[in-house]
């Protein structure tokens, strides 16, 4: 049973890359301007005839009908090669390689804060029923956006009172500021998720019996959080799938040089190769952790049939 | 009764105050500049002098009707799809949740950014991209709620009485389904307003001489020592509208809650 599960979930996580990676190309196809023709003109070619634009475009892979050209983009991307940068000429992945990591520590730092204070706050909220004003704060602080939440924090704490750098990602002093923010905005969401959750729980008659008998407080919230693991790791995984949409914003706020700046600065200079590169990462590493969440969740509970679907 | 009678009297105040307030949000007077809050310029005004309060009330009424008319077709697009995924089943209803499930999955921010990069940087696009990347979310809801409810017994005999596929789907899983998607609708409905304002704080989607909440926001930030106001009354009316559309939708479930019993 467990092996057919996964087998599923794999022709699951295979069906949605090609399909992913299949609108991606095709939305280039659709996009405006000819890749070609903006090579040439780069190159400060005069006299442009139909010819050059012909040779340009079998250089750069893009000849002959639309099939023909997605199947040749696919077999080269299962290589590794993911074509050249149009700005740069340099290989699409060296460019994402050079910036990734910066992205990486800016996003697990501020996942695993979030998912400390998370825990921390929310079970303390959903046990002492006089918080439970807390929730409306942070109701409040969720609806305010993140960039201004930002920009408040620069201000205030980077410029006014200079407790932090704010500009770049040179230190590790420069991502406390970052990882704030992220925490006020993210952190709150995921705080009053699992308030919500640990309040449901400590409802139930097991917890007020357990109150009753004088257990230890540390082992009621093992069993409370026992309780609710698999809505947890569910709300963990998304939120982490929704960060990488917020670091996006983070990192074009505090100048930090990493993937959602250069996807930022690929935009503005219409480098189609590193556009595709990023999604095209981004996409695969969210699909892959979607699926890991599955089979773990899975593990942890063989009795939930994901979804009940017929895959 | 008379409460009721005192509240409207006093709505009825305010709307003529704030429009009798309302000034061109695009005429330009140099001469007022980076004025501070005051009876003539309720909010104060920016660095060309415009009237900050009228600004904002465009602004936040442009939001909400790109925010309604994109969520709007939304849920008309995944009404389709998910009350079909949910009632054919089988192999369609697969291959919807899989096209569902890849479009959940990447953040909306980034398919609007890909938008606009391949495409024109236009409101068009990104509301169009907003649209793509919303509705997997939708698709999914509305399948698990027709699911959900094919399973009760109104439902099940429905055919005794005569009435089979779409005439079921029209007359009798839809009205039951429609407040649960009102709220969900207007909890979304902030959350839009949000991710269009945050897209147009990064010059993306609407361009800076309209009057929205991200553009202003975005002028605003260069001068917050010197205006303050600039910057912050625009993102405190995001967050009053949000925190509204969470409140009606509350509402909205509490209402239909207590219906029920």
């Amino acid at each position: 049973m467990s092996s057919y599960f996964i087998l599923r979930k794999t022709i699951r996580l295979l069906v949605s890359v090609i399909l992913f990676s299949f609108l991606l190309y095709g939305l280039l196809y659709l996009s405006t301007g000819d890749p070609a023709l903006a090579i040439l003109q780069k190159l400060g070619g005069q006299n442009i005839s139909q010819k050059m634009i012909e040779e340009t475009r079998i250089k750069l892979g893009i000849d002959g009908n639309f099939f023909k050209q997605y199947l040749r983009w696919l077999f080269s991307l299962l290589k590794g090669d993911l074509g050249n940068s149009f700005m740069t000429n340099t290989p699409v992945l060296q460019v994402i390689n050079e910036k990734i990591w910066v992205t990486v520590r800016l996003l697990s730092l501020s996942f695993f804060s979030c998912f400390m204070l998370s825990l921390f706050f929310g079970s303390i909220i959903g046990n002492f029923p006089f918080l439970r004003w807390m929730k409306q704060v942070l109701s409040v602080i969720l609806s305010f956006p993140i960039y201004w939440l930002a920009i408040l924090s620069i201000f205030l704490l980077g410029v006014k009172l200079k407790f932090f750098p704010f500009v770049g990602s040179s230190t590790s002093r420069h991502l406390i500021l970052p990882t704030l923010v992220i925490c006020l905005s993210e952190g709150s969401y995921l705080t009053k998720m699992v308030s919500d959750l640990i309040l449901l729980v400590t409802e139930s008659e097991k917890q007020k019996i357990a109150i009753f008998r004088g257990i230890k407080w540390y082992y009621r919230f093992y069993y409370q959080l026992k309780e609710v693991v698999i809505p947890l790791i569910s709300l963990y995984g998304n939120s982490f799938i929704h960060l990488f949409g917020g670091t996006i914003m983070i990192e074009i706020i505090f100048s930090i040089s990493g993937m959602g700046k250069l996807l930022m600065e690929a935009i503005s200079t219409r480098d189609y190769p590193v556009i595709q590169g990023i999604t095209l990462l981004v996409a695969i590493g969210t699909f892959l952790f979607n699926y890991l969440m599955d089979i773990v969740i899975q593990k942890v509970d063989s009795r939930i049939k994901l979804y009940g679907e017929s895959i | 009764m008379k409460k009721k009678c005192i509240f409207f009297l006093m709505m009825i105040l305010i709307i003529l105050f704030v429009f009798s307030q309302l000034k061109d949000p695009y005429s330009i007077n140099k001469l007022e500049s980076l004025q501070n809050v005051s009876w003539n310029h309720l909010f104060g005004t920016d660095y060309l002098g415009r009237d900050l309060f009228s600004r904002v009330l465009y602004g936040a009424t442009i939001s909400m009707v790109l925010a309604s008319v994109s969520l709007t077709i939304v849920v008309l697009l995944s009404l389709f799809l998910g009350s079909l995924a949910g009632i054919v089943g089988g192999l369609l209803d697969t291959s919807i949740m899989i096209f569902a499930d890849s479009l959940v999955s990447i953040p909306s921010i980034i398919i609007a950014l890909v938008f606009a990069g391949f495409f024109a940087n236009s409101i068009i696009v990104v509301l169009l991209a907003l649209i793509i990347s919303w509705s997997g979310n939708y698709i999914r809801y509305i399948r698990n709620l027709v699911l959900n409810i094919k399973k009760e017994e109104f439902i099940l005999l429905a055919p005794l009485r005569g009435s089979k596929g779409s005439h079921t789907l029209i007359h009798h899983i839809l009205p039951n389904i429609l407040v649960e998607l009102f709220s969900l609708f207007m909890t979304d409905l902030g959350k839009i307003i949000l991710s269009i304002s945050g897209l147009s704080f990064l010059g993306i989607g609407i361009q800076p001489p309209t009057p929205e909440l991200g553009t202003i926001l975005f002028d605003g930030k260069s001068y917050f020592f010197v205006a303050p106001w600039i910057f912050i009354f625009p993102g405190l009316a995001i967050s009053l509208i949000v925190l509204i559309t969470q409140y009606i939708s509350q509402k909205i479930t509490s209402c239909w809650r207590g219906m029920d019993d």
